[in-house]
């Protein structure tokens, strides 16, 4: 796994909400310190995820919360936790959130929660959760780790919605379930040679594609965040 | 005072605390909402068992129109029927049933009352290529062609396998019979392709590119799922 590129946020007597500094949690994991393209974390759920924007979206959501909120509990906790069973608290901390996005979408949104079974518990072994707590949380005070959390939810949620769009558009034709692109029998499309890619559709491996892409553009428009990762 | 955080004793204890605590919210949270997700979980049978039989129904419709026009059955190998409670038929697990030899198994049966005659729905269950998968399908009144089906999934792959539980798949299942001319059983076999249009076949269906193992499920799940209905729906053809 890569090294993480931090922001240390120092002791300030009286700090406005959104100084420059906790502005600049939020927007660097768009693009900087993006976590998937640059800290290189979860990539695993958005290789397997990503094959519709639906499921993409949604996914993100659930992320962003328990990002935010496994980052603010382990921040508040940070000086009275015991350092050597630290993971196993944040693990704690991380299964419990996950656990309550269940039974709330089970109990109040349960269509929802049948499509993304699967899914929500993946959560638990997203790097990015715990990935932000050992190299944040546990270094800064709750309100930085929140807005953290949260950054870093977005960039990860804007990657996968990128992979899941690109991946439906070529793969099934559609962006949310409505037809763009249509290749049936006959369409001007279909007359020019143009089907569905089976594999865009079909195989992880095209979203390991997708993501090495969006890096090598991230990266040769910032040569600085070459060595990063 | 200054806390010793990393001493045994405080490990342990702050273990202890956290543990029991994320226990103790989790369990009340998950008994206080219970009802609620349960009730979900009933109306969204009925819902799938509903869908069998017509696709343009609505959840919210679902509760009173099963209630008014649905009776539950259970039937055993010996084609024999005992009507039973509802909720007592929901209960029955397909899988369980599924384990045992299939002159033992006892399993529900829906009928829907309707102006063209009684609609036979049944159960299934079987395995796609990650998790299990179910449904229901319906059969006309002449125990043979079907009205349609309804399948759900643990967890197949979006954009693949989970197509089974889109309408284009589904549609396909219409007007297919079960039953082939001399009365045999024979199911449906889902394709690897798509059936020719022009000179489609009867107990064939399209299958979905990219899904083959979780198209030979759903075709798996249907002849395994119906062998304890033979005799109950052989006796009803007569």
């Amino acid at each position: 796994m890569s090294e993480v590129k931090d922001i240390v946020v120092e002791k300030v007597a009286k700090e406005p909400l959104f100084s420059n500094k906790n502005k600049a949690l939020l927007k660097d994991p768009l693009d900087d310190n993006n976590p998937i393209t640059v800290q290189v974390l979860g990539i695993c759920s958005a290789l397997a995820v990503t094959s519709q924007v639906y499921p993409s979206l949604v996914m993100s959501v659930c992320v962003i919360f328990v990002c935010a909120f496994s980052n603010l509990s382990i921040s508040l906790m940070r000086n009275i936790m015991p350092g050597r069973i630290r993971m196993i608290v944040q693990l704690i901390v991380i299964a419990a959130l996950v656990t309550i996005v269940d039974i709330f979408l089970k109990a109040f949104a349960f269509d929802v929660s049948k499509q993304l079974s699967v899914f929500i518990g993946l959560i638990i072994t997203n790097c990015i959760v715990m990935g932000r707590l050992e190299a944040f949380a546990m270094g800064n005070k709750p309100w930085p780790a929140f807005l953290d959390g949260i950054g870093n939810g977005i960039g990860y949620g804007v990657i996968l919605i990128i992979v899941g769009a690109l991946r439906e558009l070529f793969g099934a034709g559609t962006l949310l379930g409505y037809p763009i692109l249509n290749a049936e029998d006959g369409s001007w499309l279909a007359s020019i040679g143009y089907t569905h890619n089976g594999i865009m559709a079909a195989t992880p491996a095209a979203a390991m594609f997708i993501i090495g892409i969006l890096i090598w553009i991230q990266r040769s428009r910032k040569p600085q965040l070459v060595d990063i990762s | 005072m200054s806390l010793n955080v990393d001493s045994n004793a405080y490990t342990l204890g702050f273990a202890t605390i956290i543990v029991v605590g994320v226990a103790l919210m989790l369990s009340s949270l998950s008994v206080s909402l219970k009802e609620r997700s349960k009730a979900n979980v009933i109306l969204d049978n009925k819902y799938s068992i509903l869908k069998s039989v017509d696709k343009s129904i609505t959840k919210a419709d679902a509760d009173k129109l099963f209630d008014d026009n649905v009776e539950s059955f259970i039937v055993n190998y010996k084609g024999e029927t005992r009507k039973a409670e509802q909720m007592e038929v929901f209960d029955i697990k397909i899988k369980d049933q599924l384990k045992k030899e299939v002159n033992q198994r006892e399993v529900p049966l829906y009928i829907m009352k309707g102006e063209k005659g009684n609609r036979y729905i049944l159960p299934m269950r079987g395995n796609g290529l990650w998790d299990e998968i179910w449904g229901y399908m319906a059969l006309e009144s002449d125990v043979n062609t079907v009205r349609g089906v309804s399948f759900d999934h643990a967890g197949e792959t979006p954009g693949l396998g989970a197509e089974i539980t889109k309408d284009w798949f589904m549609n396909n299942f219409a007007e297919e019979q079960i039953f082939d001319k001399s009365g045999n059983f024979v199911g449906i076999n889902v394709l690897k392709g798509k059936n020719n249009p022009a000179n489609a076949e009867m107990h064939k269906v399209d299958g979905m590119s990219g899904a083959t193992i979780t198209g030979d499920g759903v075709e798996d799940m249907i002849t395994k799922s119906f062998e304890a209905y033979l005799p109950y729906l052989k006796k009803q053809k007569g």
